[in-house]
């Protein structure tokens, strides 16, 4: 009896064992894919900004020779392509320091990212979050009503969100609540939304409602056609004959399986959310990493280009990594498959 | 799960609305303003260095002209040069030598008396190689003893014919004379410096409000990166009576033209260091704004790749060129800013002549008939024969991504097709791009500017000599280049002033080296009651220094 039952014990260990190693497996895989991943990124960026017209130094006014060989000097343009590639992977990668702007003299490009970036990721969030909850409850009540008139009205309002640039929204925006009503109705700027600016809560209220009407799109259209799905399966008929109760129907068996796959999307949308509002943040005069994409790209800041990119690509990178080991865990078959 | 989800946005979202800082929440209303004397205005970007030496852009150059005073400064109108942390100037007979006396009242913003050591640390930090500031060729054309050997490395910035006699005396030595070099003095890049703070924070210097102590009219007492700034009055700046404004802020940095049109409209902004384009400048109009332009002192031409072997290194062509522009019709219908003026020389309006009343155009008086199509007509005909052939070849008209430079380089497109017969296409690459083919010298023709770097006809004449590595042509005649050199030499205002027009005559009209188009304007609206501020072609911009609400 002992002996048996010790038998057992120790088979399911050793499965325990071989679903462990597999597991490690798994994530190790993924993570020195992620790597590489980062470090084939640098160096495509490193070689395309080298590769652009111009450089650093390309202005209106050329700087005399004497003055731009003494720049050069100093921050190591004048060494060979293949020595600046060197020097700088080996900085990123084992120093973990992007080097100085270009431009902004004195800023190195990781206190920029440090002090600009958070402000983005704030904005982003803040945007996804709103996005989420309006997008799913949208969602749910277009698959209810399906091919009714609300359904129809909730798909228009998708294609519209997916097709239009986020940055229409934040025009539209900015000037029917904060500038219309201060020019045509006498309101003054501080008791209605601040039309731009950064620092209170009021700050983000237009940017991520503008940001955010792409994010509902997306999570509705995904929410809809996953509950559609969802609602045709025998569990559902089974539960419905049994008599569950229409709310409890929907939120506990039909929406909490329809989910499961608009979480893997968060992760990239979030990033792309929080990287992507360029324009927005433009437009609003936001301080987040914005301004200094487009700043270091039309100035070939070659150091602030190569640290955003990388800082945005490892991101992107580590919440893909994160999400696919969260399946792997979730969905055994995932690890086992890979 | 789902219960979950939602717990975890309305955290999210809460989360990252409590995490915000609360920057500048208050912001003034126009009328609280005015009783503060405070402005806002828009900064239209992040400066990218606050450091004087290492200064090469507007948006810097506008905030250290209010924080910094050099040895000269602009009076109230922006247009004379008067003394500023000097009390009085001695120039030797020959030209050679500058002495200044530092005011005995000039003190630093942190109490400190501004001595003639700080004048010498900074001059030789100018042309320090080991510093790579841009602007170090104006010590240079400055032609103070040395300079140019320390720039290239051949001697110590020791050597610099800059030197502090004691403290409160500073000497300038020439190796030949610059009538215009106590207007140099004005220049961002020879604003004083504290070699104390600039060995306190070394790489730092100049990045935040701890590491930045001017001498001038306004200390910066906040900088948030990429996000706003603000200056208020210095109270230990000598002349402090003069000074109205209490302070200038700047709540936010809007590049975006629609957004800054919004805040000016809605009162959340006084001024913008930037311009109105055509339609916002419509639009400014319907609004009944307070409108003014100025003149910004930059001139535009064709630079045409004379080159062996390309087009426009055949002067009949370039003449052609030269005679067949309709400038008024471009300037009036196609540019359509107040006070844009056609141009037939390369120097613009506001710079002086040889007499204080008088300016160097009014003196050299270089035009002709615009659109002198007749004229025009018998060069190319010229240049038909002189090559032998029946049509003038197809050529490209450079240029750049810029909104209002699309507009204008399709109209001269559709121009020139029709006044040289033949087939004209441009090429619109981006910016960096631009600069690099002028570079390169891969173009037949582009419009291109230059402005102003100090108050002197020299800074447009010298650009067209041979070696200059603006000259993107390059036109290159000896005999210009010679006439430069004398002029560069010449210590006597009337016969350099009347070598530098007979060398402009030449250049332009005799050797359509260069083909002048216009002389730029720029639109700006504020908010009215603000007044006694400059927009000046040269020095800070805007200049708020004498500004005051009524």
């Amino acid at each position: 009896m002992s002996s048996s039952l010790s038998g057992l014990l120790k088979e399911v260990m050793q499965v325990v064992r071989k679903g462990k190693m597999l597991f490690f497996k798994y994530v190790l895989k993924r993570v020195l894919l992620a790597i590489i991943a980062v470090f084939v990124l640098a160096s495509l960026t490193f070689f395309l900004t080298r590769a652009a017209p111009g450089d650093p130094f390309t202005k209106t006014k050329e700087i005399p020779e004497a003055t731009m060989a003494n720049l050069k000097a100093m921050y190591g343009l004048d060494k060979p392509i293949y020595v600046q590639y060197a020097i700088q992977m080996q900085k990123i990668f084992l120093h973990g320091d992007f080097g100085t702007s270009f431009r902004t003299v004195g800023r190195d490009v990781n206190t920029i990212i440090k002090e600009q970036f958070p402000v983005s990721a704030q904005l982003g969030l803040f945007a996804v979050s709103i996005g989420t909850i309006l997008g799913l409850c949208l969602g749910v009540i277009a698959s209810l009503y399906r091919n009714s008139a609300i359904d129809r009205f909730a798909m228009l309002l998708c294609v519209l969100g997916l097709a239009l640039p986020g940055f229409l929204f934040s025009y539209l925006f900015q000037y029917f609540f904060a500038v219309l009503p201060v020019t045509d109705f006498g309101f003054s700027a501080e008791n209605w939304l601040p039309s731009v600016g950064w620092g209170t809560w009021k700050h983000f209220l237009l940017p991520g409602f503008s940001l955010s009407l792409g994010v509902i799109a997306t999570i509705t259209r995904m929410t809809r056609s996953q509950m559609v799905d969802v609602q045709f399966s025998d569990y559902v008929k089974t539960a419905k004959a049994k008599g569950v109760s229409t709310w409890r129907l929907i939120i506990i068996h039909e929406l909490r399986n329809a989910v499961l796959p608009i979480l893997t999307i968060l992760g990239p949308l979030l990033v792309g959310t929080m990287m992507g509002a360029l324009i927005t943040e433009n437009i609003f005069g936001i301080p987040g990493l914005g301004r200094v994409i487009l700043n270091s790209v039309v100035n070939s800041d070659y150091n602030v280009i190569m640290g955003v990119t990388i800082f945005e690509g490892s991101f992107l990178v580590l919440v893909i990594l994160v999400t696919d080991i969260l399946y792997g865990i979730i969905d055994p078959r995932i690890r086992v498959s890979h | 799960m789902l219960s979950k989800l939602f717990k975890m946005s309305l955290i999210g979202s809460v989360l990252t609305s409590a995490l915000a800082k609360d920057v500048h929440a208050a912001g003034l209303s126009l009328e609280q303003r005015r009783k503060a004397q405070e402005v806002y205005l828009n900064l239209i970007d992040e400066p990218p260095s606050m450091d004087p030496t290492k200064q090469a852009d507007a948006v810097s150059g506008m905030w250290l002209g209010h924080i910094y005073e050099g040895l000269m400064t602009q009076d109230k109108t922006g247009k004379n040069y008067v003394l500023g942390s000097a009390e009085a100037v001695k120039v030797s007979k020959d030209g050679l030598q500058y002495t200044y006396t530092i005011r005995k009242n000039a003190k630093w913003q942190d109490g400190k008396a501004l001595s003639a050591k700080d004048f010498e640390f900074a001059f030789r930090r100018l042309v320090d190689p080991k510093f790579a500031s841009e602007y170090s060729f104006i010590a240079i054309t400055a032609q103070i003893v040395n300079a140019e050997e320390i720039v290239k490395g051949k001697k110590a910035p020791s050597e610099l014919g800059a030197k502090a006699l004691n403290d409160s005396t500073f000497q300038v030595q020439l190796k030949s004379p610059v009538t215009f070099f106590n207007s140099l003095m004005a220049f961002n890049v020879f604003y004083p410096i504290r070699e104390d703070i600039v060995k306190k924070f070394g790489d730092k210097f100049s990045t935040n409000v701890e590491s930045i102590i001017g001498n001038g009219p306004f200390k910066l007492t906040r900088w948030v990166h990429e996000s706003s700034m603000r200056m208020e009055k210095s109270p230990t700046y000598w002349n402090a009576s003069a000074i109205k404004l209490n302070a200038i802020d700047a709540p936010v940095i809007l590049k975006d033209g629609g957004a800054i049109y919004s805040q000016q409209i809605t009162g959340g902004l006084d001024m913008n260091m930037g311009a109105l384009d055509r339609d916002r400048l419509k639009l400014a109009q319907k609004d009944k704004k307070a409108i003014s332009s100025y003149q910004d002192g930059s001139v535009w031409w064709f630079e045409m790749n004379q080159r062996p072997q390309k087009l426009f290194s055949n002067q009949n062509l370039r003449q052609a060129l030269r005679l067949v522009l309709n400038r008024s019709e471009f300037v009036n219908k196609v540019i359509a800013i107040p006070g844009t003026k056609v141009a037939f020389g390369i120097v613009p309006d506001f710079l002086p002549g040889s007499k204080p009343s008088s300016t160097f155009r009014k003196e050299s008086g270089l035009a002709w008939k615009d659109n002198d199509l007749a004229s025009a007509k018998k060069y190319i005909a010229a240049y038909l024969a002189e090559t032998k052939q029946t049509k003038v070849p197809s050529f490209t008209l450079l240029g750049d991504d810029g909104t209002a430079a699309k507009t204008q380089i399709e109209y001269l497109q559709g121009f020139l097709k029709k006044a040289f017969q033949t087939e004209v296409k441009i090429d619109i690459v981006p910016f960096k791009t631009r600069l690099q083919r002028m570079q390169d010298g891969q173009f037949d023709l582009v419009v291109a500017g230059w402005g102003p770097d100090y108050f002197d006809s020299m800074t447009f004449m010298d650009l067209f000599m041979s070696n200059n590595e603006n000259n993107h042509g390059p036109f290159k005649d000896a005999k210009f280049d010679a006439m430069i050199v004398s002029a560069q030499k010449e210590n006597d205002v009337v016969k350099r002033t009347a070598i530098l027009t007979a060398a402009e005559k030449y250049l332009v009209e005799e050797k359509a080296g260069v083909v002048p188009v216009y002389q730029r304007s720029r639109s700006y609206i504020y908010s009215e009651g603000l007044e006694g501020f400059v927009r000046p072609p040269l020095g800070a911009d805007p200049n708020l220094r004498y500004a005051y609400w009524k």
